[in-house]
C-alpha cells in the first residue's frame, strides 16, 4: 500500500515546479535575520546578495534567463536597500518583502509561460513533481497569482498603518511571507500530508497576526479566537484525512480518486472521513454554519491583516476544497454536491441577512466575506470544468476587489483611530472624492455590478450552476446577490448623498496605501472591462492533475 | 494471543483515560489522565510494532507536550475551587454530536471488516488475491523491516514526502516566531523602531498627537505607554456614534 | 516479537511493586511519632510566603519549553535521517542540510531577539 506508491530513492527535484515559493521563503528567513541584525544588516545582506547574483548568474548561464534575472535583481537590490535605508530598516523589510512577491509572481507568469505553456488552443500542460507531492495545474496557476497579488498589496498598504498604531515589528513581514508560501504550497499540495502541513503552516502564521495589536483586547480575542476554532478545525480534518488513508490506503489524491471507485474500498469509511474532511475546510472558508468566529477575528485583527486573510486565505481555502472534491472524491459526488450545495445556500442567505444589521465596516466586510464564500462554491459543486474555472476566477476578483475594500477602510481608520461606522462615511464623497470612489468602486464590484470585475465572476460562477443543474442555488444566489447590493451601495450612497457631520479633517492617505488602493481599483476596472486575457487563462486552467 | 492480551489492556486503558480526562474536575488530574493516555496510545503502537512512533509519542508528546500543557495551568495559577463549568446545552450538544460519531464509525467498520465478505485474518496471500474488503496488514507494512518502521519512515520521508519535511522546517520557523512574539512583554522593541523615529526629527505618519518629544518615543513601558501609543477603540468608539 | 518485550515488562512491574512496596512497607513498619514542627509545612526553612495556588509562573519557563519543544522534534526528524541516510547519498545530506540550515535562523532569530534571556 505505502510501499506500493513510489520506489525507493532520490526523488527528481523538477526545480521550475515549486521555484515562485522559492523566492518568498528565502527572502522571509533573510528578513527575519535582518530584523534582529541591528548594526550588522550588511554582514547579513552582501553575502546573500552575492550568492543570489551567482545564483542568478549560473541560470542565465544554463539558458534560465528569467529566473535569472528574478536572482541577479534580488540579489542586487537587498545590499542596495540597506544602503539606501540606512536609517529606516522597516522599509527595508517592507521594500525586500515587497520585491520578493513581485519576484514570486514573475517566476509564476515565467511558469505558466515557458514551463506549462499551452499547445494551440487546448487546456494547459500539466505537470506532476517531486513524485507526486506537487501539482502543477490551473488551481495552482490561479492560487499563486491571487495569493501572491494579494499579499503585494498589503504590504504598501500596511506599512503605514502599523507604524501609526505603534504595533510595527520587523517579523510582520517574514511572517506574511511565510504565509503566503503556505498558501501557494496548499495550492500545488497533490497529497493528505503536503496539504495539512501546507494549511498549518500558513494558518500558524495568521494566528499571530491576527492578534498581532497585544494591547488591543480586540485583537487579542481575535488571535486566540482563531487559535482555538482553526485548531479545532484542523484536527477535525486531519481525523478525516486518517479515514480516508485508512479506507484507500494512499495519501495520494490522484491515487485515492482511483481507488474509491474499486469494490474492495470501504466506502462507508471513506464517506465519514469525508464529511470530516469536509467539515474542516468549512471551517477554513468560513461556510455557514461554520462561520461564527470570522466576523470577530476579522473585526479584531489589524485592519491590513484582515485584508489579507479574507482575500488570499479564501484564495489557498478554495484551493484545496477544489482539489479535494474534485480529483479526490469525484466518486462519491452523490454523497459531497447535496452536502456543499445545502451549505453554500445557508452561507448565501445569512451571510447577506446579518451583513445588512451590521454597524462597523470591518464587521461588514466580514460577513460579505462570508457571503461570498457561499457564491464561490457553486463553482464547486457544479463539478465541471465551467465551474473549476469559474471558482479560480471569482476568488481572484473578489480578493482585488476586497483588498481594494480593506486598503480604504485603512484610510479611515487612520483619520479615526478606532473603529469605523457608517457615521464616518458620511459625505466621504465631499471631503475625500478620491478615496470615496475607490471603495464605492470595491463595493460595486462586491455587489456584481456589470462593468466591474466582480460582475463577470458572478456570472460565470452562476452560469457554471445553471449548467450543472443547480438552477435552485442559482436563484438562491440571485437572492443573496440582491440582498448583498442593499448593503453594498447602501454604502457608497452615504458617502455621495449624505452631508457630512462635523469637522474631522481629511483621511490620511500615505504614498503606499494610494498607489495599493489605485493599482486594485485599476485591476477592478480593468477585469471588468477587458476579462478576456484572464478568461482565457481561466478556461485554460480547468486542466487538473488527477 | 500476546497481541491481542496487550491490545485490549491498552484499548481500555486509552479509552477509559480519555473519558477522565473530560470527566475530571481538577484541570492538573485531567492533564494526568492525558498523560495517561498518550501513554496507552504509545502502547498501541507498540503493539502494532510501530517501535519508533511509540517511542516518539513517549519522547514528544507524554514528554514535552505534557510538559507543556502543565506549564500553561501554572502559568493560569492552579485554582482547586476553579471547578470547569460548561454551560448544560452545550455539553449536550458535544455528547450528542461525540456520540453520533462514534456510532456513524462503528456502522461504517462493522459493516465492511467483520461481514463474511471481509478477509480480515485471512492469510495475506488469500487478502492479496481476493476482490473483497481490503485490511492493510501489519506484516506488509512493518513484517520484514524489524526496526520498528524507521527505515520504512525515513525512505519515505527523505523520498517520496521531501517538499513536506521541507514544508515542516518553515511550520517550526513559524512556530519560533510566534512563542518569541507571544511571550515578549513589550510590544515593541526599540530595534524595530527606525532611527529616524527615535531622534524626533521626523515622527511616524499620524505620530503627531501621540507625543511629539522624543522621550516619549523612546518610553516603552508598558504601563505609561500603552495608553498614549495604542489605539483605544472603545472609547474611540464611542465619540461619534449616532443613529 | 512480543518476546523481546517480556524484560520491559518484567523491569516494569518491579519498579511499581518496589515503588508501591515501599510505601506500604514503611506505612506499616515505621514508627510514628508526630510534633508540631514535624507536621508544620516545612521541617526547617520558613513557612511559605503564600499559597502556591495564587502565584503564578512567568511566561518565560513557557517561551523555553516551547522552543524546546520545537527543537525536540527537529530531533526527531533526524533520527529515521540518520538511518537512512546513506541510501540517498548526497541528496539525503543536502536535504537535512537545508532543513538544519531554515531551523538554524529560526534559532539565531531567537537569540538575536533575547528568546533565550532570562533578564
Amino acid at each position: 500500500m505505502f510501499l506500493a506508491q513510489s520506489a525507493l530513492g532520490v526523488p527528481d527535484i523538477a526545480w521550475s515546479s515549486f521555484a515562485p515559493e522559492l523566492v518568498p521563503t528565502t527572502a522571509a528567513l533573510v528578513l527575519l535575520l535582518l530584523g534582529v541584525a541591528g548594526r550588522r544588516r550588511m554582514a547579513v545582506a552582501a553575502p546573500v546578495g552575492l550568492a543570489a547574483v551567482a545564483l542568478g548568474v549560473w541560470l542565465i548561464t544554463i539558458e534560465l534567463n528569467l529566473p535569472g534575472a528574478v536572482a541577479v535583481v534580488l540579489g542586487v537590490a537587498l545590499p542596495a536597500l540597506v544602503v539606501a535605508f540606512p536609517r529606516t530598516p522597516s522599509l527595508v523589510q517592507a521594500w525586500g518583502a515587497g520585491l520578493a512577491l513581485a519576484g514570486a509572481l514573475v517566476l509564476t507568469l515565467w511558469q505558466y509561460t515557458a514551463v506549462l505553456a499551452p499547445v494551440g488552443e487546448g487546456p494547459m500542460l500539466v505537470q506532476n513533481a517531486l513524485q507526486g507531492s506537487i501539482a502543477n495545474d490551473g488551481i495552482a496557476l490561479f492560487t499563486r497569482l491571487t495569493v501572491y497579488v494579494t499579499a503585494l498589496l498589503v504590504i504598501p498598504m500596511g506599512y503605514g498603518y502599523l507604524r501609526q498604531r505603534r504595533i510595527y515589528r520587523s517579523e510582520f513581514e517574514p511572517l506574511l511571507l511565510l504565509a503566503t508560501v503556505g498558501m501557494a504550497a496548499l495550492g500545488t499540495a497533490n497529497d493528505l500530508i503536503t496539504i495539512f502541513i501546507a494549511l498549518e503552516v500558513f494558518t500558524l502564521s495568521l494566528y499571530i497576526l491576527a492578534g498581532w495589536a497585544r494591547r488591543d483586547r480586540r485583537s487579542e480575542e481575535a488571535g486566540l479566537k482563531y487559535f482555538v476554532t482553526s485548531a479545532i478545525a484542523s484536527a477535525v480534518l486531519l481525523y478525516g484525512m486518517a479515514l480516508v488513508y485508512v479506507a484507500t490506503g494512499t495519501v495520494d489524491l490522484p491515487a485515492i480518486g482511483l481507488t474509491i471507485g474499486l469494490v474492495t474500498t470501504p466506502r462507508s469509511v471513506a464517506a465519514i472521513g469525508l464529511a470530516l474532511i469536509t467539515v474542516g475546510v468549512a471551517f477554513k472558508v468560513s461556510l455557514a454554519p461554520f462561520h461564527l468566529w470570522t466576523p470577530d477575528v476579522y473585526q479584531g485583527a489589524p485592519t491590513n491583516i484582515t485584508a489579507f486573510m479574507a482575500a488570499a486565505t479564501k484564495a489557498a481555502g478554495f484551493a484545496v476544497i477544489l482539489r479535494l472534491y474534485l480529483v479526490a472524491f469525484p466518486t462519491l459526488e452523490a454523497l459531497w454536491v447535496p452536502v456543499l450545495s445545502v451549505l453554500a445556500a445557508i452561507t448565501m442567505l445569512y451571510g447577506a441577512y446579518l451583513a445588512i444589521v451590521q454597524r462597523d465596516l470591518k464587521r461588514i466586510l466580514a460577513y460579505s466575506s462570508i457571503t461570498h464564500a457561499g457564491y464561490a462554491t457553486i463553482g464547486v459543486v457544479a463539478n465541471s470544468a465551467d465551474g473549476l474555472s469559474a471558482t479560480l476566477w471569482y476568488l481572484l476578483t473578489y480578493a482585488i476587489g476586497t483588498a481594494a475594500a480593506f486598503g480604504a477602510l485603512i484610510a479611515l481608520e487612520r483619520r479615526r483611530q478606532g473603529e469605523v461606522t457608517f457615521a464616518d462615511l458620511r459625505g466621504l464623497g465631499r471631503e475625500a472624492p478620491d478615496l470615496a470612489a475607490v471603495l464605492a468602486l470595491s463595493m460595486l464590484s462586491l455587489a456584481g455590478i456589470p462593468a466591474t470585475a466582480g460582475f463577470v465572476g458572478k456570472l460565470m460562477v452562476f452560469r457554471a450552476g445553471i449548467d450543472a443543474g443547480l438552477t435552485w442555488l442559482v436563484v438562491i444566489g440571485v437572492v443573496s446577490s440582491v440582498v448583498a447590493a442593499f448593503f453594498y451601495l447602501r454604502i457608497a450612497g452615504v458617502m455621495f448623498l449624505e452631508e457630512p457631520t462635523g469637522e474631522r479633517g481629511r483621511p490620511q492617505v500615505s504614498t503606499g496605501l494610494s498607489v495599493t488602493v489605485s493599482v486594485s481599483a485599476v485591476l477592478v476596472i480593468y477585469l471588468g472591462i477587458q476579462p478576456q486575457l484572464f478568461l482565457d487563462l481561466a478556461s485554460n486552467a480547468a486542466a487538473l492533475v488527477r | 494471543m500476546a497481541e491481542a492480551v496487550s491490545f485490549w489492556v491498552f484499548a481500555v486503558l486509552a479509552l477509559g483515560s480519555a473519558l477522565a480526562v473530560v470527566a475530571m474536575r481538577n484541570i492538573v488530574h485531567a492533564a494526568l489522565m492525558l498523560v495517561l493516555n498518550l501513554l496507552a496510545i504509545a502502547g498501541l503502537y507498540l503493539t502494532l510494532q510501530a517501535t519508533f512512533i511509540s517511542i516518539v509519542q513517549v519522547l514528544v508528546y507524554a514528554g514535552a507536550i505534557m510538559v507543556l500543557f502543565l506549564f500553561v495551568v501554572m502559568l493560569l495559577g492552579v485554582d482547586r475551587d476553579d471547578t470547569l463549568t460548561t454551560a448544560p446545552r452545550l455539553t449536550a450538544v458535544a455528547v450528542a454530536g461525540a456520540a453520533l460519531l462514534a456510532v456513524a464509525l462503528l456502522a461504517a467498520f462493522v459493516g465492511p471488516y467483520t461481514s463474511p465478505a471481509s478477509v480480515c485474518g485471512a492469510d495475506t496471500e488469500v487478502a492479496a488475491s481476493s476482490d473483497a474488503v481490503r485490511c492493510i496488514g501489519l506484516d506488509e507494512v512493518y513484517g520484514e523491516d524489524g526496526q520498528g518502521g524507521v527505515v520504512l519512515l525515513g525512505e519515505q520521508l527523505f523520498g517520496r514526502y521531501t517538499f513536506p519535511f521541507e514544508l515542516a522546517a518553515l511550520l517550526l520557523t513559524v512556530a519560533t516566531i510566534g512563542a518569541v512574539i507571544l511571550a515578549r512583554r513589550r510590544d515593541l522593541d526599540p530595534e524595530d523602531l527606525d532611527p529616524e523615529d527615535l531622534d524626533g526629527s521626523e515622527p511616524p505618519p499620524g505620530a503627531a498627537g501621540l507625543g511629539s518629544t522624543s522621550s516619549d518615543a523612546l518610553d516603552l513601558d508598558p504601563g505609561t505607554a500603552a495608553a498614549d501609543t495604542e489605539l483605544v477603540l472603545d472609547t474611540a468608539a464611542d465619540d461619534e456614534r449616532e443613529d | 516479537m512480543f518476546e523481546e518485550y517480556l524484560p520491559v515488562l518484567i523491569l516494569a512491574v518491579v519498579a511499581t511493586a518496589f515503588a508501591a512496596g515501599s510505601l506500604v512497607v514503611s506505612s506499616l513498619v515505621g514508627p510514628r511519632v508526630p510534633n508540631p514542627t514535624k507536621l508544620s509545612a516545612y521541617e526547617c526553612g520558613n513557612e511559605p510566603l503564600a499559597e502556591i495556588r495564587t502565584t503564578r509562573f512567568p511566561i518565560r519557563f513557557y517561551l523555553v519549553a516551547m522552543l524546546f519543544l520545537i527543537f525536540d522534534i527537529e530531533t526527531v526528524f533526524l533520527y529515521p535521517w540518520a538511518v537512512v541516510f546513506r541510501s540517498f547519498g548526497w541528496f539525503g545530506l543536502a536535504q537535512m542540510g537545508v532543513f538544519v540550515a531554515i531551523l538554524g535562523v529560526a534559532f539565531v532569530y531567537e537569540f538575536g531577539r533575547g528568546g533565550l534571556e532570562w533578564d
